[in-house]
């Protein structure tokens, strides 16, 4: 999706990259843990949350 | 196993949150270290654990002295060389109206709640970033989010915790070092079992909770384990509410 809208520019992927505390661009597998999370009984008692996966972007 | 390998360092375990969190993470592989003020009931965890097969052990600790970290750090260093998972749940309740709150009591529940995550945290993140990265996951609460009608003390401190939390994420994001707070709701435990003692105080409390129930420890120790585990690798400086739909109203 990303890279599509940059077209594949690794000028603009750096420029993310640099955006993000933790310095790298999440990976789809990062995403699908945290919906495999909420999906499954083992977040039994969350309801109406937020799960933010961003590399810390949104905790500056 | 999800923390095959993993040494995992939990405060305030020798009961309650704690310890349910020390028996799951070391059924998915980790080396566990109880920590507690409470020795007994914490070495008789650790017996009743070791004697299932489960790799843990138990050191005295005072969060609230620094003199103690070291030296449970310390040990964790000599027995294992390293510390990838610090869980920071000790932690204290006060329900004390401001007007009624002691300067002593005070100081009290910040130097435990607030105090023992920022010691914690100062104390591990060195050899988490020696050891290429780690993850620390604060005990925060609900409370830590929004406003409540009794008590000040609790609160306050664990808002504290929530930004703590987010400082240390940007801080050592670089070093790997993840940080992420939990926000529990009304969970059955010793801690407010005093709210929950009475048939009216329980169902006051369920009143107020959408999915109708009392959270149990074992469902806010299944979100500390995914945050602790490399399956949250990119997650750090969130929160993750685990309060059956409180906060959400």
């Amino acid at each position: 999706m990303l890279s599509n809208a940059y077209g594949g520019g690794q000028d603009k992927l750096k420029e993310w990259e640099s955006l993000v505390p933790l310095g790298r661009l999440g990976n789809p597998i990062d995403i699908a843990y945290g919906v495999l999370f909420l999906a499954s009984n083992e977040s039994s008692f969350i309801t109406g949350s937020e799960l933010i996966i961003d590399g810390g972007r949104t905790a500056i | 196993m999800r923390l095959s390998g993993k040494v995992a360092l939990i405060t305030g375990s020798s009961r309650g949150m704690g310890a349910v969190e020390a028996e799951l993470f070391s059924d998915e592989g980790a080396i566990v270290i109880i920590t507690d003020v409470l020795e007994t009931s914490g070495r008789n965890l650790a017996s009743r654990l070791t004697q299932q097969g489960r790799n843990v052990l138990f050191s005295k600790l005072d969060v609230t002295s620094e003199q103690s970290w070291i030296r449970v750090i310390k040990e964790v260093m000599d027995n294992f060389g390293k510390i990838d998972i610090l869980i920071n749940n000790a932690g204290i309740y006060s329900t004390t109206p401001i007007e009624c709150t002691s300067l002593e009591e005070w100081n009290k529940v910040m130097s435990v709640n607030v105090g023992g995550v920022f010691l914690g945290t100062k104390h591990c993140v060195p050899y988490m970033r020696k050891g290429g990265g780690g993850s620390i996951v604060n005990l925060s609460s609900t409370a830590g989010l929004i406003g409540g009608y009794r008590g000040g003390a609790y609160g306050s401190s664990k808002g504290a915790v929530r930004l703590l939390t987010k400082n240390t994420a940007l801080q050592f994001a670089k070093d790997g070092v993840r940080a992420n707070s939990v926000h529990p709701g009304p969970i059955d435990t010793d801690m407010i079992a005093e709210n929950l003692s009475t048939p009216e105080g329980r169902s006051a409390s369920i009143s107020r909770i959408p999915l109708g129930r009392i959270g149990t420890a074992l469902e806010v120790a299944y979100g500390i384990l995914f945050l602790a585990s490399d399956e949250s690798s990119f997650m750090t400086g969130s929160e993750l509410v685990i309060d059956g739909g409180v906060t959400a109203q």
